[in-house]
């Protein structure tokens, strides 16, 4: 035994120890099982249409629909102004990155508590799920600006719309890097405390239809009541929907403090969801 | 060869206790209620080395930390206290077929499993045609694993990892799973991989004959604490006469006029040992307090195996011989000239009659190893696979028409 003692810390490979401090990102082994990120990802996208008729169409279905639902609903019914747009082009644009945005925050929330029982049996870095999720949604992301470029060229050619995007188009990688850090972050933080109070996910359901409401996704930001306004403006979801339309549809673009204060938004949450993660990630098997 | 693994003062408490919203509140009110949690230590101060190349059993009955040990060890959940530090890529066969996706194919559940364990995808490809050989699916491939047989599904999964290739490998009751042949297949790729490559393996079994075939060393777990380490049949004796002496409250049967106190094994040497060779000769001695004289005694040994069935039973009766005991102890001392049973694990059980009544039932008295004798090289060991006897026999080649 005492042979043992000796060998000095240099000689081993990795050392296990009780707690490893937060800002320790475990990147290199991240790197080394990008494999995993991969496959898991592929393992979710293909899960999704395994043994249906439609196959990869299921993906355009959900959001045809809850386009058509909405234009009917809160266009027709409702009347709510759409900014000049033809309705379905402007809910097809709200989804699209709320989408992305809500997708990630519930489905990362949700991460730990729904893969325990691969967490209980085998080791990889944890961290390899959210990403995993983050590459998925994308992929949807992706399908789903394709059902809206078709719609765009529908109402071009079919009617008197003309489509004009702006410069500020070009700010969407940023836009959606925003978006997946947020959620990353919240969903980190959410995740971490889900382990030991499972009522965060029931919570989050909630909070994620709520926020919906609260941002610019079935209405134009500028349908808001001055009133509310300061309110609205603490919704950092907000700025970056309504840059992504100013972008998409040439509209005047006035959202830099807006995006600036996502962008901070983006940073805090990230570090809070990563500290979080870090303080349960060796332990939360034993309880979860 | 150097180092491989090690365990340093090891421990790992459980917080036995509700997780709920009066925990919370009796958190942030220090004048409510007191903590009620209890801490469990299933780990305690663990401490142990292997060597590279080495393969050690890690023994203990049900609770006494193995699995929590295990954990520990591929890193599942992070200890309370110590370190382990390791040498080299580890990888552990807790359950195969992690992660399996039931409506993947054969395919592409071996990538996202091996992906699961830390494989390369390259590294994968390189090794499907064995894997996909050793596990015997080869036409199933690029058929949903929903759709494959338990054993298929095990065999592919118990493939994978398998193949996996890691300089430490930690198995636990894999060899459970599967039929004789996938076993000894099984078997022979854990000697090749610790005799010719130099693999550390760590074994975790109930099956002592398992331990013994396969580890020369092992350790002895016994409530979170480390309570034996050394060569595995030292350890195992350990461990059988731990079992029994934590045995007070056998079932007994019977009008109990005569009670079993003791049930002592003699190995060929007549030392007392739990581990029998096969082939030697062998006595059991039983000591039974009567509580009265008692006439016409008959008495049994039993030899069952672990799923209760009777294999063999010595009865005084088939020898045609009753004896009579009187008030006190009475001692039977039971001799075999040969010990013919297969290597395996047996529970032994006792039996005793006065006159045709039914004195005293009682099982699972004693556990009893049987070991293979030692063979000549290139000789394949007895085992349960071919029956439950061995027996001594002439064998001739005697050629027609001589």
């Amino acid at each position: 035994m005492n042979s043992f003692q000796r060998i000095s810390d240099d000689y081993w490979d990795r050392i296990l120890r009780p707690r490893s401090p937060w800002w320790k990102l475990p990147v290199r082994e991240i790197w080394e099982y990008r494999d995993l990120i991969l496959l898991l990802f592929r393992r979710d996208l293909i899960s999704v249409y395994k043994q249906t008729v439609l196959g990869p169409i299921w993906f355009f279905v959900g959001p045809l629909f809850t386009v058509a639902v909405y234009t009917l609903v809160f266009g027709r019914v409702a009347k709510l102004p759409s900014d000049g747009l033809p309705p379905p082009l402007f809910y097809m644009s709200g989804i699209l990155l709320w989408s992305f945005f809500s997708s990630n925050l519930t489905a990362i929330t949700g991460s730990l508590v729904q893969n325990a029982s691969l967490f209980g049996k085998v080791y990889f870095p944890r961290l390899v799920v959210p990403l995993s999720i983050l590459m998925s949604s994308l992929v949807k992301l992706g399908i789903q600006a394709l059902m809206l470029l078709l719609l765009l060229g529908y109402f071009v050619l079919n009617t008197d719309f003309s489509w004009k995007p702006g410069l500020s188009l070009c700010l969407l990688p940023f836009l959606l890097l925003l978006l997946a850090l947020i959620a990353l972050g919240l969903g980190l933080v959410f995740a971490s405390f889900s382990t030991r109070y499972r009522d965060l996910n029931h919570l989050v359901g909630f909070g994620v239809l709520l926020l919906m409401y609260a941002s610019p996704v079935i209405y134009p930001a500028s349908f808001v009541p001055p009133s509310l306004q300061p309110f609205f403006a603490l919704n950092p979801i907000a700025p970056i929907l309504e840059a992504f339309k100013s972008g998409l549809f040439g509209l005047p673009f006035s959202h830099w403090t807006g995006l600036a204060y996502s962008s901070a938004f983006a940073l805090f949450t990230l570090i809070l969801g990563l500290m979080a993660f870090q303080r349960v990630e060796g332990r939360f098997v034993d309880y979860i | 060869m150097g180092a491989a693994l090690f365990v340093d003062n090891l421990s790992k408490e459980y917080r036995l206790g509700q997780q709920n919203a009066r925990r919370w509140l009796g958190q942030a009110l220090p004048s409510g209620k007191q903590n009620s949690d209890v801490l469990l230590k299933a780990l305690d101060g663990v401490s142990f080395g292997v060597e590279q190349g080495e393969v050690l059993g890690i023994m203990g009955r049900n609770g006494a930390g193995k699995s929590t040990l295990l954990k520990l060890l591929s890193r599942i959940t992070a200890p309370s206290s110590g370190q382990i530090k390791q040498k080299g890529r580890m990888a552990s066969l807790l359950e195969v077929g992690t992660g399996f996706h039931p409506d993947l194919t054969g395919r592409e559940n071996v990538f996202l499993n091996g992906a699961i364990l830390g494989m390369r995808k390259a590294e994968v490809r390189k090794r499907l045609d064995e894997i996909v050989e050793f596990a015997g699916v080869s036409a199933f491939l690029d058929t949903p694993v929903k759709r494959y047989s338990s054993g298929m599904y095990v065999r592919l999964a118990f493939a994978v990892a398998a193949h996996l290739d890691p300089e430490i490998l930690i198995i636990d009751e894999v060899l459970a799973v599967g039929d004789a042949e996938f076993q000894k297949k099984c078997v022979d790729k854990m000697k090749s991989a610790s005799a010719g490559q130099g693999k550390t393996i760590l074994f975790v079994s109930h099956n002592l004959a398992f331990v013994q075939a396969l580890c020369p060393r092992a350790i002895l777990l016994e409530q979170g604490r480390l309570k034996a380490d050394g060569p595995t049949a030292d350890v195992i004796q350990h461990y059988i006469q731990g079992i029994q002496s934590s045995q007070d409250s056998l079932t007994r049967s019977g009008n109990l006029l005569a009670e079993l106190q003791s049930l002592q094994m003699y190995n060929e040497k007549d030392q007392p040992s739990a581990l029998i060779q096969q082939g030697q000769p062998c006595s059991f001695v039983l000591e039974y307090h009567a509580k009265q004289a008692l006439e016409q005694v008959g008495v049994a040994l039993g030899f069952n195996d672990m799923g209760g069935q009777r294999i063999l039973s010595i009865w005084s009766e088939f020898q045609q011989q009753r004896f009579s005991f009187s008030p006190g102890m009475n001692t039977i001392r039971i001799t075999l000239p040969a010990m013919k049973l297969m290597p395996a694990n047996y529970m032994l059980a006792s039996y005793l009659t006065a006159s045709g009544n039914l004195v005293e039932d009682v099982v699972d008295v004693q556990q009893l190893l049987v070991v293979a004798p030692p063979l000549k090289e290139g000789f394949a060991a007895p085992s349960l696979n071919q029956g439950v006897f061995n027996d001594e026999a002439t064998i001739l080649l005697e050629t027609p028409n001589k």
